[in-house]
């Protein structure tokens, strides 16, 4: 009888669907993420890594800034030596250092500005979601038409009016920080993320438990707190990843414009780089030189959208199956 | 029906009005003289105080918003305030066709790219090609726009570089641009570069949304049904699966199309093409708020209309919508 | 010679958490005119078994074996594109629930006439005049229209009724009905199944009933196959299996079913026990695990489909049927040799 009983027992657990205890679990079963996916995680790291790594330590005495090939009499591949393994770009500084340098100021800006963004345009929207009616008509106009300005162009404005003040008659050039661009971009992010979380209330504060724990007498906080959020969360996560990376896009095309961070020496960022690189006519003779950090740009971005993709497929096909 | 069209275009208003204000409120907050622009570093205080009464600066906001507002409503825009006695609408006018040529352009070439490998990766989702496809997409997906336009620019020049008997260097895809109505094949041959550089990326994500939706689509029992009934595979495809799939799409191109008339600063500046992303780009450096406002309005007012336009493209493609319509 | 003929087919499907094994091994046969009811819950393998018969299932990660023969061809090795000529004139098939069988923005006289315009030669006028007939046929009124109507004007029953008009549109030798009228309103369901008679009889037309209600084969079918795990546990013509039924599953299955002249308040009989996995199948008997007549043996070794000496025609497969009158096919171990030489012919 007991093999029959252990025959029931394996029946019952691998037929039906086992509930799921924790709003975490989808994400930690057993399934495998695949090598692609850990890949994407090992390249972000080790960009973090070095950023930090490279505030730590004062480079500036370790590593040999001026190479000894000036880029611009010869091509880029002869610039390549072991203490310069990504060779010079056109100002002669070590492209690896640049790198470094670059991805700083554009990881913190993606942050800031996904964090701004949720703060900011989830609550609105979770605000929007729940309580429907003239709050979400009016919260929901103003996102559209913040919707409907071209993002590029309300960010050179935003830009502009932050830019620094001072100067008489000349026009000021248009200069920024890490700070201004991360508000301008977080708050043009605002209006997305207000839109898609409040879709995600409204869709879960339809379903039963809510209704529920209103029946039972929670207030209102503690619906959203306790009830809501974890749910409005989870998708939301694969959602602020890749948009970690259209930030991250979207920075690199400003400061390649030059209206990025970095007016002063000292700063720089992968767009900035690029754009130095294309815009030497003799680009052509050593066109990795605008490349590489464009290479750079291109692999972050790309990891930042898989796995905010493989994110998204995970808890999309729990809640999915049955 | 035409009670619903006309409503949704009412609605175009109310969004016009509000960006424009904001544009003209952040464009009062930019520091910097736009008199003190317009005259140069020479200028003497009565000169300067005389410009800025010309442009109304001195006035409150709310009266500079209303009567800006009050002269476009009648298409006139009012002169720039950098290049003296230049209307705004002349300034525009060349950039303009440029920009939307090449928005359309870029957004007809992405789809003819995507629906058919995005069809055709549904139709065998899970096979080999369907995966190389959707792993190739997802790749091209997060390429950086001035990356591609940069990458396509060096490959085109290398390719198609040719030397003349004179001497003279051409490229037949990198040539001045043309309007379409005086010479198709040379406006296409001009913005075809770019085109390919923004479909890099655009074709990608127009792909993953019709190979999600038709995959999901092929799912549902009337597919089966119309299979089970003898149809071909192409012909299931074609007149039953397609339509039910394609109303993301139509939303998506219809924001596509509103969004690449600002977002294509960047490619105009790489392939240098006169367009009203770099017009605004230096008004906005320049601090001429007419031309600013000016340009800003009329991608606006683009915007908005073709994401009207495919909302109300929704009703007709989709019946149920319609009929809703009728009894609402 | 039977219009269909199905030999040991057996279908798994290849997916993450292993080989599902829907189907193993069914056969039986099927003349023109005839009605054959596929009862069993869901999981049985009863969609599945139409499905392989009808060359519907997806393209990959399916594994068959076995043969079906339909109108004297072999069609289990066609490829999809000999498939799709049997589909129409052929088989037919109608599905359970109408909201969704019929393609929502597509007009339904297309869906009537596209089947027509494919498999014959037809003008565009006659293929639409044909489709009015059709709708008139199955009770729809105002059928010109409903033509050019979208499936979302209609209620349901109507839907249904349309789904029906469009499968029969070519004139099928034989029909799949599966579940047709789960997804409809009781009151509902009556009237399509009678419609559903009425057109078999009308076009002399095979009809395999497909459904997990044993109240909608009562009374409507020639024969009923019992499906369970899989595999068929008990078939008999109608009456036989009613009157005289053998297998646990079947008698089971009835007497869940509440009945009017019960007292009220009686206690509703259920199955006990859970769905089997199709993946680790247990060994032995497969309904042994919820069986109220399951012995050792049982969980053991899995009976054969056997024929019942006394009723010809009447299979099961059960080692301790029910029915005392019943011929038990041996079920002790120490008997296993000489019940074995005495197994009677036609086992599966």
């Amino acid at each position: 009888m007991t093999a029959v009983a252990e025959q029931r027992e394996q029946s019952a657990a691998a037929v039906t669907s086992e509930p799921v205890p924790s709003v975490a679990a989808p994400l930690l079963v057993r399934k495998p993420w695949g090598l692609a996916f850990w890949v994407a995680v090992g390249w972000l790291v080790s960009v973090v890594v070095s950023t930090i790594v490279a505030n730590l330590v004062d480079w500036k005495k370790e590593v040999d800034f001026l190479g000894t090939v000036d880029v611009t009499e010869g091509r880029w591949s002869k610039t390549i030596s072991a203490t310069h393994p990504f060779g010079l770009n056109f100002g002669g500084n070590d492209i690896l250092v640049d790198l470094v340098r670059g991805a700083k100021n554009s990881l913190v800006i993606a942050a800031a500005t996904v964090i701004l963004g949720f703060l900011v345009g989830g609550t609105l929207g979770m605000v929007a979601g729940y309580f429907r009616g003239r709050v979400d008509t009016i919260l929901s106009f103003f996102a559209n038409v913040l919707l409907s300005v071209p993002p590029l162009l309300f960010i050179l404005l935003m830009i502009a009016v932050l830019s620094s003040r001072g100067g008489t008659g000349e026009a000021q050039a248009l200069s920024s920080s890490v700070g201004k661009v991360s508000l301008a971009l977080g708050i043009l992010s605002i209006p997305q993320i207000f839109r898609v979380v409040r879709a995600s209330t409204i869709q879960f504060s339809q379903r039963e438990f809510v209704m529920a724990a209103r029946a039972m007498g929670a207030k209102v906080p503690r619906i959203l707190w306790g009830d809501i959020l974890p749910n409005v969360a989870k998708p939301m996560l694969a959602y602020g990843l890749v948009s970690a990376g259209a930030v991250m896009v979207i920075e690199g095309g400003l400061s390649f414009l030059g209206v990025g961070v970095g007016s002063g020496t000292d700063t720089t960022a992968w767009g900035k780089q690029i754009s130095a690189a294309s815009q030497r006519a003799d680009l052509e003779r050593a066109p990795m030189v605008a490349f590489i950090p464009g290479l750079a740009l291109f692999l972050t971005v790309l990891a930042f959208n898989y796995i905010g993709d493989k994110a998204r497929e995970r808890l999309e096909n729990k809640q999915a199956a049955l | 029906m035409l009670k619903y069209i006309l409503r949704r275009f009412a609605m175009v208003i109310p969004v016009l009005v509000a960006v424009t204000m904001l544009c003209t409120a952040m464009l009062s907050l930019l520091p910097g003289d736009a008199a003190a622009v317009a005259l140069g570093v020479n200028a003497t205080p009565e000169l300067l105080a005389e410009k800025r009464h010309e442009f109304g600066l001195d006035r409150p906001f709310p009266v500079r918003y209303a009567k800006w507002a009050g002269n476009a409503v009648r298409g006139d825009f009012g002169t720039s305030w950098k290049y003296d006695g230049v209307q705004v609408i002349d300034l525009v006018k060349q950039s303009f066709p440029v920009s939307v040529t090449l928005a359309i352009l870029c957004v007809l070439l992405s789809l003819l790219i995507a629906i058919p490998l995005g069809v055709y990766s549904a139709y065998r989702v899970g096979g080999r090609l369907d995966r190389a496809i959707n792993t190739f997409a997802f790749g091209t997906l997060s390429v950086p726009g001035f990356v591609a336009g940069l990458a396509v620019l060096l490959l085109f020049s290398a390719l198609f570089k040719r030397v003349g008997d004179d001497g003279t260097v051409s490229n037949i895809f990198l040539r001045d641009y043309v309007p379409f109505f005086d010479n198709p094949i040379r406006c296409l041959q001009s913005l075809f570069a770019p085109a390919v550089a923004v479909s890099i990326s655009q074709s990608a994500g127009f792909l993953r949304i019709i190979r999600t939706d038709m995959a999901t689509t092929l799912q549902d029992d009337f597919v089966l049904m119309a299979k089970s009934k003898g149809m071909s595979d192409r012909y299931i495809l074609a007149r039953h699966a397609f339509r039910p799939s394609s109303f993301t799409l139509m939303t998506v191109v219809g924001v596509a199309v509103g969004q690449l008339l600002g977002n294509l600063l960047i490619i105009e500046g790489i392939f240098t093409l006169n367009g009203l992303g770099g017009k605004v780009f230096q008004a906005i450096n320049d601090r001429d708020y007419p031309v600013t406002l000016g340009v800003v309005c009329i991608i606006t007012v683009v915007f908005v209309l073709t994401t009207t336009v495919i909302d109300v493209l929704y009703g007709v493609v989709d019946p149920r919508v319609r009929f809703a319509r009728k009894l609402a | 010679m039977a219009l269909l003929e199905v030999t040991d087919l057996v279908t798994h499907f290849k997916t993450d958490r292993g080989i599902v094994q829907a189907v193993n091994g069914v056969s039986f046969s099927l003349d023109r005119g005839q009605t054959l009811g596929i009862v069993g819950e869901s999981g049985s393998g009863k969609s599945v078994l139409s499905r392989s018969i009808m060359n519907l299932l997806p393209r990959r990660g399916v594994i068959r074996s076995g043969e079906v023969v339909f109108d004297g061809k072999v069609t289990s090795t066609m490829s999809s594109k000999e498939s799709r000529k049997l589909y129409g004139p052929g088989m037919a098939m109608i599905f359970q629930d109408p909201m969704t069988s019929l393609n929502p923005v597509v007009k339904i006289g297309r869906q009537l006439t596209e089947g027509l315009t494919q498999h014959f030669d037809v003008k565009k006028s006659v293929a639409r005049e044909t489709a009015e007939e059709l709708l008139r046929s199955v009770g729809i009124p105002e059928p010109k229209r409903r033509l050019s109507e979208y499936p979302f004007q209609l209620s349901g029953g109507m839907r249904q009724r349309v789904v029906i008009a469009s499968a029969l549109a070519c004139g099928p030798q034989m029909l799949f009905a599966d579940e047709p009228t789960t997804a409809l309103d009781v009151t509902v369901q009556k009237t399509i199944l009678n419609l559903l008679a009425r057109q078999q009889r009308e076009r002399d037309m095979a009809m395999i009933l497909v459904t997990h209600d044993l109240g909608v084969v009562a009374g409507r079918t020639d024969e009923i196959m019992v499906m369970y795990a899989g595999m068929v546990v008990e078939k008999a013509n109608t009456t036989d299996l009613f009157a005289n039924m053998r297998h646990p599953y079947t008698e089971a299955l009835l007497k869940s079913i509440p009945k009017l002249s019960d007292p009220s308040h009686t206690r509703l009989e259920s199955i006990p026990g859970r769905p089997p996995n199709l993946i680790a199948p247990p060994t032995g008997c497969r309904f042994a695990p919820r069986c109220t007549y399951a012995d050792d043996w049982c969980h053991k070794e899995l009976p054969p489909l056997a024929e019942d000496p006394e009723s010809p025609g009447h299979f099961f497969r059960c080692w301790n049927p029910v029915s005392v009158t019943a011929v038990k096919i041996a079920s002790k171990p120490e008997t296993a040799d000489a019940s074995a030489a005495s197994a009677p012919a036609g086992a599966n």
